[in-house]
């Protein structure tokens, strides 16, 4: 039961906004202390039971260095700096700038043109760069004016940008899919191979979509005037293959070599580091200020994403000696209906309230850690269980008030765009979202992957 | 006089910050390293690839020190983000002194006869090849929390100069790194 305490106190806990990892960590050792001295109890007096249990407490910690040690020589997590360094290298190439100038016309000139190019360039954004923020920002600097000087529909262009932005989340190589195959000990590659179709099938959908609501009502995304000072097609199209060849051949370099099984996703990375430097000289974007930036960058976000990876190895142990997980596996196995489906569709909703509230590393490593014996014990393969939760993950960037894609959206929008706006938006894109994450669930075969373990 | 004492902290931090980065760019050269050597010359050492995850621990648990300087370590920003400059100075030491100075004592101390141990048995990489004094990378876990203590420290003295108005909350979030992007923007358009 002091577990389950323990649980509810850290999310109270985390609402004062302190750092999570810290928060997390430290309740968790208040209550380490607390679960030793009900352990040892007060038979022999209060101030003995008092002493010894907080001794009992404090021994549960020694085994946090032998945690640490094994943390340090995992070399999946080693893959999250450096795609992060080798997202912002590309970034910096001013790759998004580049693309959506020359691609973002190619199609302007057909009826919601411009919005299917954002969600293009979205979507190659996400499988190079992978920076949410840095592409929804680019998208909103670059795309959104030129739809709003066209009358595109405000809540259109809006919710193009934030759910092209976050595709970063779901289409490989994504930090989410990495910290996943983590928790979940399976090959991270195997991940990036199952994600791939349920992103190209929400790309697939946004232009779909885009593509009936410019059908339905052409006054929501005209198609643009063809601008005679971009040249013609052919010159047009010229561009955007130069523009895209370069880093599409770094990230089908970087992929396929995964993909094909020949390199690890570290080893890859790595090689994704050294090609992204390359283009940058390429470019001439190329300075050690840069170098500097993209390391520094990179450092934060992993020891970010390491401190609450402690935060929940120290919950996780405290969890299990009070055991909270054979009351949550009671609690889960004892839900009505099949007890599968039962457990599938209370754990997506529970991520998916608790992707309102916090950030897709800490529902990684304390949420769905205490689920996965349980799915485990129901046979259900953790491949096709860990992409339902990335798309779910993938959501709660867009989902108001607090989506991540909202607010660098807002940041950079005109001031004739209201914030109500922009959630209107992107609900039918979280709508879209929603229906694939139902497909995969309930036709996992569609994209070739098995939902349970035979 | 409160004021010089937080530079001091800062500076600190970012030597910490210096000696991460470079750890990272390190790991990136020996990982590429590693991977020609493997795929092209189908040779490798074990003390290279061993040196991998060396650098990476360096990365991880000392970054973390750097990061509270940054302010890059997530929050639930839900209440924090609407509160004034004075709370969140006040949120801020609080949680210092509750929350990371426990967390850092606890686990810092529990690390250092893990060390100790390791020194003492002259612990070595268990592959032929591999490296030795493998008590170094353990250091750097009591080492690790050592710096989290010392920079919690100065992340303190920040926050209380702030709360006695000695300068302005210092702002870490998402509007400047908009700012930030919107710039490097601009700076390629008018190129």
């Amino acid at each position: 039961m002091i577990g389950i305490i323990m649980f509810f106190t850290a999310l109270c806990m985390l609402l004062i906004g302190f750092p999570v990892a810290f928060t997390f960590g430290a309740v968790s050792v208040m209550f380490g202390l607390i679960a030793g001295i009900v352990e040892i109890g007060f038979d022999e007096g209060f101030i003995v039971g008092l002493l010894e249990g907080l001794e009992e407490g404090v021994a549960m910690f020694d085994f946090m260095p032998f945690r640490i040690y094994s943390i340090m020589q995992n070399t999946i997590l080693m893959a999250i700096p450096m795609f992060i360094f080798m997202g912002i290298v590309l970034q910096k190439t001013g790759l998004a700038e580049r693309l959506l100038e020359s691609m973002g016309f190619l199609f302007g000139e057909i009826r919601g043109g411009v919005a299917i190019s954002t969600v293009l360039v979205g979507s190659l954004l996400a499988a190079s760069t992978g920076v949410v923020g840095a592409s929804v920002v680019a998208m909103g600097v670059i795309s959104l004016p030129v739809m709003m000087k066209y009358k595109y529909n405000t809540e259109l262009a809006t919710g193009t940008i934030c759910a092209s932005g976050t595709l970063g989340q779901i289409i490989p190589p994504s930090i989410v899919l990495i910290i996943l195959g983590d928790v979940f000990q399976v090959p991270v590659g195997d991940l990036f191979a199952a994600a791939l179709g349920p992103g190209v099938m929400l790309v697939a959908c946004y232009i779909i979509f885009i593509m009936i609501v410019a059908y339905l009502n052409p006054s929501m995304a005209p198609a643009i005037p063809a601008d005679p000072s971009r040249g013609d097609k052919k010159a047009q199209v010229y561009r955007a293959l130069k523009d895209i060849i370069p880093s599409l051949t770094l990230i089908l370099m970087v992929l396929g070599s995964i993909f094909a099984g020949i390199a690890t996703p570290t080893e890859s990375a790595a090689v994704g580091c050294l090609g992204a430097v390359l283009l940058a000289l390429l470019y001439k974007s190329f300075s050690f200020g840069m170098i500097r930036l993209a390391a520094k960058e990179s450092v934060t976000i992993t020891s970010m994403v390491f401190a609450i990876l402690i935060g929940a190895t120290a919950f996780s142990m405290v969890f299990t000696y009070t055991g909270g997980e054979e009351l949550v596996e009671h609690f889960m196995t004892n839900l009505p209906g099949d007890t599968v489906w039962a457990f599938v569709i209370f754990t997506m909703l529970a991520i998916f309230i608790l992707g309102f509230f916090i950030d897709f590393v800490e529902i990684s490593y304390i949420i769905i850690p205490i689920l996965i014996p349980i799915s485990e014990a129901l046979g259900i393969n953790p491949v096709w269980f860990a992409i339902l939760i990335a798309m779910n993950l993938q959501t709660s960037f867009l989902t108001p008030p607090f989506g991540f894609s909202l607010f660098y959206l807002k940041g950079v929008v005109p001031a004739s765009v209201k914030t109500m706006q922009i959630y209107r938006g992107v609900l039918p894109f979280i709508a879209i979202q929603i229906a694939v994450l139902a497909l995969l669930a309930i036709y996992p075969g569609f994209f070739g992957v098995e939902a349970f373990l035979k | 006089m409160l004021l010089k004492v937080e530079k001091a902290f800062d500076k600190f931090a970012d030597l910490i910050g210096a000696v991460t980065s470079m750890a990272i760019v390190l790991m990136i050269m020996n990982v590429t390293y590693d991977v020609v050597m493997r795929y092209f010359f189908k040779s490798g050492s074990i003390a290279f690839q061993e040196m991998e995850w060396h650098l990476f621990s360096v990365v991880i648990l000392l970054g973390m020190a750097y990061t509270l300087k940054e302010d890059g370590h997530v929050r639930v920003d839900l209440i924090y983000d609407r509160l004034s400059p004075n709370k969140k100075a006040m949120i801020n030491m609080i949680g210092v002194v509750t929350f990371i100075y426990p967390l850092a004592i606890l686990i810092g101390l529990a690390s250092v006869p893990f060390v100790v141990e390791t020194f003492q048995s002259g612990e070595i990489s268990g592959d032929p090849g591999g490296l030795t004094h493998r008590w170094i990378v353990k250091a750097l876990i009591p080492l690790s929390f050592l710096l989290l203590f010392i920079t919690a420290t100065g992340y303190f003295i920040k926050n209380l100069n702030t709360y006695r108005g000695l300068h302005k909350m210092e702002e870490h979030g998402i509007k400047e790194e908009i700012e930030a992007i919107k710039s490097s923007i601009h700076k390629e358009e008018t190129k």
